[in-house]
């Protein structure tokens, strides 16, 4: 059986397997903008706006599709 | 009449149905809906949530300008509307006007973002950026009771927001780790649930529903072009390449010796290249650059089909759709089919199109990625 050991220098992961990280770590983010002063607020922010039509079907079809794609 | 799936109305389709439908389309009128998607790019940062039957966009321009900091300054930048942030002893004129007093300076802007994620050079941009982001993201609509949240109930799932971010690149040696962990830190302290999402991926939900989101997705952003090729909404081969936008404007600016604001201003504003004749020192040089840069991408596109060990049996042709802000000037598709006739990918594709709106397409894709979270809840 191949377990993948690789002669004189060891262990070698099989070709095509990552090494993944499964921790993770929260970073510490304080809201450094509360210190600023600006007038952001008072002018506003461009703002547009378009029909959201079949957004909704979207959204059901790539739960769908994903769950499917994922799976094959 | 042949009628389609489509034609179906949904229920039984019987008046009274159709009525409790129309009911409740009415009550979800003017009402936020949970999930949001942002696009933090390069040149712009841009939010996208639906409210009733419309999708709302709220966006702003990512760069500033550093102006003399005097009370008379800043009462005439009141007066005239435009948009600043003073820190410290510093006052920076944001957004759109920021290119503008560039323009009038003769100076080229300052970035908050460089090659699609926070600048390490600009010592100033963490705390504008995260102003900037809420200028856009604003509080989450739905959020629990109480004064102190999100620190008092830390545990408490907020609303959904994805946000996105560039794929790893291929030709410069930086990681977006560092990038996303900022953006998705900042996001909580805000009261939401961040998830991020590859860009080129945004555009594929947002673009790609007929085709069942399988082809590839690119943006040609300020600083970078993303690149996602999906296969049935499951991203297949994802990547970035530093140079864009921002890399022409860089290389005209240095071939005609033009500022690279002035260089970006005319290529958003006039540049067609459909035009074969009759242009200008700076269209020429931009149009031999436009063309250098397809040219990278499809070449590492085919790279990475090359490199790819389990591609998808792919049926049929796909689509390739093309966005973001470097992809606007007339006649980029065209351009873009050219170079991509000439080349080739190892797959056959059906049709090259501009997304319906470049601009809004990673913002919205990044929505229905964060819509279909929060129905799962």
């Amino acid at each position: 059986m191949n377990i993948g050991i690789k002669k004189e220098t060891g262990f070698e992961a099989p070709p095509g397997e990552r090494i993944k990280i499964n921790t993770d770590f929260d970073f510490p983010i304080e809201d450094e903008s509360l210190v600023l002063e600006s007038n952001i607020d008072k002018i506003g922010i461009k703002i547009e706006k378009e029909k959201s039509d079949d957004m909704d079907k979207t959204v059901r079809l790539f739960k769908e599709i994903h769950k499917k794609g994922r799976k094959g | 009449m042949i009628k389609t799936k489509d034609d179906k109305p949904e229920g039984n389709g019987l008046p009274s149905d159709r009525q409790s439908h129309k009911r409740e389309i009415e009550g979800l009128k003017g009402q936020i809906q949970k999930g949001k998607g942002v696009d933090i790019g390069t040149m712009f940062v841009k939010c996208a949530y639906k409210e009733g039957d419309e999708i709302v966009f709220k966006s702003q321009r990512n760069a500033f300008f550093e102006v003399e900091h005097t009370d008379f300054t800043k009462k005439i930048l009141d007066n005239s509307k435009v948009k600043y942030i003073i820190k410290e002893d510093n006052l920076y004129v944001v957004g759109d006007e920021a290119l503008q007093f560039a323009n009038m300076f003769n100076k080229d802007t300052r970035r908050l973002l460089s090659k699609g994620v926070i600048s390490p050079t600009e010592k100033e941009a963490l705390p504008i950026i995260e102003l900037l982001i809420k200028s856009v993201v604003g509080e989450p609509a739905h959020k629990p009771a109480g004064n102190g949240w999100p620190s008092d109930r830390p545990s408490h799932k907020g609303e959904i927001v994805y946000f996105s971010v560039p794929g790893e690149p291929l030709d410069a040696e930086f990681n977006v780790l560092y990038h996303i962990k900022i953006v998705e830190g900042f996001l909580k302290t805000l009261g939401y649930t961040p998830k991020p999402i590859n860009e080129g991926h945004a555009i594929i939900l947002s673009e790609l529903a007929e085709e069942d989101f399988t082809g590839i997705g690119l943006s040609f952003g300020g600083g970078m072009v993303n690149v996602c090729l999906s296969f049935m909404s499951v991203p297949i081969f994802k990547f970035s390449v530093a140079k864009s936008g921002d890399w022409i404007d860089q290389q005209v600016a240095m071939a005609v010796d033009e500022t690279a604001s002035r260089v970006s201003a005319i290529k958003e504003s006039s540049l067609d290249l459909s035009k074969e004749g009759d242009l200008s020192e700076i269209e020429s040089a931009l149009s031999i650059y436009y063309n250098h840069l397809i040219e990278y991408v499809i070449e590492n596109i085919k790279q990475e089909f090359a490199k790819a060990r389990r591609l998808p049996r792919i049926a049929n042709p796909i689509s390739i759709i093309l966005s973001g802000g470097t992809s606007l000037p007339k006649g980029f598709s065209g351009r873009f089919k050219q170079i991509l006739d000439r080349l080739k990918l190892p797959i056959p594709v059906a049709l090259v199109r501009m997304a319906s709106q470049p601009l809004r397409s990673v913002a919205k894709g990044a929505l229905i990625a964060a819509s279909a979270d929060e129905s799962k809840k």
